[in-house]
């Protein structure tokens, strides 16, 4: 499972690796029943205070990422789809907000930037390309 | 006063030498469990907290207590349980690794001989080399096998990391963490390298000139300090005075402040000087600590 | 500050400002109180005072010698070269850096032999030659510094090359005298000699520089294979017991190394020439002060522990947070130094053994021995030679004891008051020994003052040790139960050692009431019991 974090990113860390996580499970990179690293495994490889893993991973059971099976261990829960659609949702949107932000600041009008969609999209599909 | 969930507590600790006033007045608690960093700058009086706690000074007013004793009164009691790594980390330079080994389990009924194998290999040190003939970043590899192999029940490094090469300074990370991830066990460290005591400790003190600014969980000191961006219409040459700032930065129509209190009134009170706030942020550790310790001097 | 010349001088006089200063003030006071001495006293009586007046002036010879070798600015135990490494990098060329420390210590010698001979010395009536003598002081200290700054690669070297090379000088000269050899010629030669050390002087310091240092990589290979095989497998067992051995390894080897280098000279003569009992008594007496001498010239320093370097002071704070109590450490030195002490008498023993033996004096010991027994009843000399062994034996051991404890204070001041004091009262004394025993008529005087004055000093000890004991009971750094069982220890010592010496000793000699305060200045108490509260002191500043 491969997660960075950086303590001086303005966002706490333990939302960091709840982020990841979330991030990782939407885009598939951590399956279902996927076991997620132990508490003191991950501290020492990321090099942080375990309470701030602990808190991490409570916050990832009360939002019903992961589950927490007694002592064996803490696993990635089977009830992936309506999360995982609205974190790729969440993802994506954030995106679109970017993206909007720089046309209106590089002076494009909204259709114009639709247009460019479209036309950005066709080439994409079309398999032949000189 | 003396909370039975604390491991050390410190009341009132005065201590001069000659005229320098090195502690003055400083009061902490270090809960059991916790990873505490001491943050000062170098002559904060770091150094001089932890010789006290180790019963290395007398109190010339206030007290120390840890595990609930007076580490001059009782040192056999207190010592016993601690596990220290200096800041010049003084090992004898003419013992060897494997007699520094056998010495110090002399002392200690807890000592583990297999973790102390253990560590001693993961650390890459040879048993037959002499303490002096080992680089620093070896010594202090050594230092931390002596003081880990006793699991104590408290881990005291004075400023571990200074001037060491980034694989030594993981292992010192990393024998902190591993010690904190036992049960009510406690790691008490003094460093400046604050981006190593934001990502490992839960609880920070920060010494200014012997003054205590700040003692307890870091989570709260990031929640009560904020960056706040203002932008004014028109060239301002100086900041505005704004009630809770800190420290200031910026030039012209933008500044930064660096402010301590709650977001919401600190917000107002920036719009009410005639800007408006464009961005905020949570400051790091060290923007935190440089801000304060510079705010002292005024 | 315009030349190297300039800027090394004011180094050397910034740092070292008092004491140049006390010890031009010693001059002036020796040369005030000599011309006051010829003025009031005979000419006969003057000489020997002057000549008494100089003695402490020798100290301050080794002072200054000390000062331009740069003694007090490094460790002089140290493998490598003495020299302070931090003015190897100064833009200053080698031979400027050894040549002007040389150039002035020379010159500060001479000109104290100078005002020695001229201002004290000749007007008392001695006619000492002048300039020879200047030149054999700037060559003995020309070869002491190139000895200091020499990197010999090994330790222990310096002291085995010093002891061998540092006397040559003067004993040349004096071989030369003998031989009546013309002054110039003596003075040519001289200077010949404070050429080679400055050769030798400039030679180690350049290699120094460069950081050619010899490996001995030999002798460290033998020592390491010997090391790993001797290496200890069992653990300690106690804590008390790791603690002895730390001692013992810091300090243990000093005092039967000093056995082992000096005994042997004094043993010489045994195999030069022809014994009379006088000198047979006085070899083996001889030999016996070696131990108990080098005991108490801080064997127990010798080591890591420099008294003269700053941060040589205080317990390392791994020593001081061993979870160990203060008596503890205390009671580790002192079994350290109890076998530290039985190893050098054994070694002594031994070496007297063998060198009477080798030497066939033994038959001559055996025929004194022989008519001591006719004097005096078996048990007698059995009792005499066993009180006489356990009274040195324990008074080695309590004076290397007591040189540990200046270790123990650790702080500076202190330790260098107690120093400097001890030294200018141990002169002083000296002096007035001397004065006394060339002067018979004081003689009478002084033995009716003796006892009075022994036992004020027994008494003096008693209430020194009663406050110290007051104050271990009061931080209750050693249990009752402990100075119960020493105090009942040291009491019964104390009653076998006065009954057997009451016995022995007959009673016009030393009567009773003088012999039981001699015997408790002889056994340890005081310093003894102040060395818990010495160590608490220094543990917890």
């Amino acid at each position: 499972m491969q997660i960075r974090v950086s303590p001086t990113d303005g966002v706490p860390i333990y939302l960091q690796i709840v982020n990841q996580v979330k991030y990782l499970v939407a885009a598939g990179r951590l399956a279902a029943g996927e076991e997620l690293p132990p508490i003191r495994t991950l501290a020492e490889r990321l090099m942080i205070n375990p309470n701030t893993v602990a808190r991490a991973y409570r916050e990832l059971e009360v939002a019903g990422v992961v589950i927490k099976r007694g002592t064996t261990g803490t696993f990635v829960s089977a009830t992936g789809s309506p999360l995982a659609r609205k974190e790729r949702l969440r993802i994506l949107t954030e995106r679109i907000d970017a993206l909007l932000a720089e046309s209106r600041q590089l002076g494009f009008a909204s259709d114009e930037l639709f247009d460019l969609i479209r036309r950005r999209d066709e080439i994409l599909a079309s398999p032949e390309e000189p | 006063m003396f909370d039975p969930e604390s491991v050390i507590t410190v009341d009132r600790l005065t201590r001069r030498f000659g005229a320098k006033l090195a502690l003055d007045g400083v009061s902490l608690n270090v809960p059991r469990g916790s990873v505490f960093g001491l943050v000062g700058a170098n002559g904060a009086g770091k150094t001089t907290l932890i010789k006290h706690l180790l019963g290395l000074y007398k109190p010339q007013a206030g007290s120390v207590r840890v595990f609930a004793r007076d580490p001059v009164a009782d040192p056999v009691g207190v010592l016993s349980r601690i596990g220290y790594l200096s800041e010049d980390n003084d090992l004898p330079g003419w013992m060897r690794i494997d007699e520094l080994m056998r010495y110090t389990e002399s002392f200690f009924p807890n000592w583990d001989q297999e973790f102390a194998e253990k560590l001693r290999l993961d650390f890459d040190l040879d048993p037959a080399t002499k303490v002096k003939h080992l680089s620093r970043g070896q010594r202090t590899r050594a230092g931390l096998v002596v003081a880990l192999a006793y699991r104590p029940d408290l881990l005291v490094l004075d400023e571990p990391s200074s001037g060491l090469d980034p694989i030594v300074r993981r292992d010192i990370l990393g024998a902190v963490i591993r010690t904190v991830s036992e049960e009510g066990r406690t790691v008490l460290f003094s460093s400046h390298l604050l981006d190593e005591v934001e990502r490992v400790s839960d609880h920070v003190a920060l010494l200014v000139r012997g003054q205590l600014v700040y003692a307890g969980p870091l989570e709260e000191l990031k929640a009560k300090h904020h960056r706040l961006t203002v932008r004014f219409e028109g060239y301002r040459p100086k900041p505005p005075a704004l009630a809770g700032a800190l420290a200031w930065e910026g030039e012209g129509p933008e500044w930064t402040a660096l402010c301590h209190g709650a977001l919401g009134e600190l917000q107002a009170a920036a719009e009410a000087t005639g800007g408006r706030v464009v961005d905020r942020g949570v400051p790091s550790l060290d923007e935190i600590f440089v801000a304060r310790a510079a705010g002292s001097t005024t | 500050m315009k030349t190297p010349a300039l800027a090394i001088g004011w180094t050397i006089w910034r740092r070292h400002r008092w004491g140049l200063i006390a010890t031009a003030a010693c001059v002036a006071i020796a040369v005030a109180a000599s011309a006051g001495v010829r003025a009031c006293r005979d000419p006969g009586d003057a000489l020997q005072l002057c000549g008494m007046l100089v003695m402490p002036l020798f100290a301050c010879a080794l002072y200054l010698a000390s000062v331009f070798a740069h003694g007090f600015d490094t460790d002089l135990v140290t493998a490598g070269t003495a020299f302070p490494s931090r003015m190897f990098t100064l833009p200053v060329p080698t031979g400027a850096l050894v040549g002007w420390p040389i150039a002035y210590g020379a010159a500060a010698l001479a000109l104290l032999w100078l005002v020695i001979a001229g201002l004290i010395l000749r007007p008392a009536g001695l006619d000492v030659p002048l300039w020879w003598p200047a030149v054999m002081v700037a060559a003995v200290l020309a070869w002491m510094q190139a000895l200091v700054w020499w990197p010999f690669g090994l330790a222990w070297v310096r002291i085995v090359v010093a002891l061998l090379v540092v006397h040559l000088p003067i004993s040349a000269t004096m071989v030369a005298l003998k031989l009546d050899v013309p002054e110039w010629a003596i003075a040519a030669g001289l200077g010949v000699a404070l050429l080679v050390g400055l050769m030798a002087a400039w030679l180690g310091v350049a290699r120094a520089r460069c950081g050619v240092v010899p490996s001995w990589e030999w002798l460290t290979n033998v020592g390491t294979s010997i090391d790993q095989r001797a290496r200890r497998r069992s653990q300690f067992g106690s804590a008390s017991r790791a603690l002895a051995w730390y001692e013992r390894r810091r300090h243990g080897l000093a005092l039967p190394l000093m056995v082992v280098l000096i005994v042997p000279i004094c043993m010489l003569s045994f195999f030069l020439e022809e014994i009379t009992p006088q000198m047979m008594v006085r070899n083996l007496g001889l030999a016996v002060m070696v131990a108990v001498f080098c005991a108490g010239m801080g064997a127990g320093q010798v080591g890591r522990n420099n008294t003269w370097v700053r941060e040589h002071y205080g317990l390392s704070s791994f020593a001081a947070t061993r979870p160990v109590t203060t008596a503890a450490m205390v009671a580790a030195k002192l079994r350290a130094a109890a076998r530290t002490t039985l190893v050098a008498w054994g070694l002594l023993l031994a070496m007297v053994a063998v060198s009477l033996f080798a030497s066939g004096n033994h038959r001559l010991l055996g025929s004194m021995i022989g008519a001591w027994l006719e004097v005096r009843t078996t048990a007698e000399v059995i009792a005499a030679v066993l009180v006489a062994g356990v009274l040195l034996v324990l008074f080695t051991w309590k004076r290397m004891v007591e040189s540990l404890m200046l270790e123990m204070i650790g702080r500076e001041w202190v330790v260098k008051v107690m120093v400097f004091a001890g030294l200018f009262l141990g002169l002083n004394l000296a002096v007035l020994g001397l004065y006394v025993f060339v002067h018979p008529e004081y003689h009478d005087a002084v033995r009716a003052v003796m006892p009075w004055v022994v036992a004020a000093l027994a008494c003096l000890k008693l209430f020194l040790g009663a406050v110290a004991i007051r104050a271990l009971r009061r931080k209750r750094l050693v249990a009752d139960r402990t100075l119960l069982i020493l105090g009942a220890t040291w009491l019964t010592l104390f009653a076998v050692l006065f009954g057997t010496l009451a016995w022995l000793v007959p009673s016009d000699v030393a009567p009773p009431y003088t012999l039981a305060p001699g015997v408790l200045l002889l056994m340890p108490l005081a310093r003894l019991s102040a060395m818990p509260l010495a160590l608490d002191w220094n543990r917890h500043r």
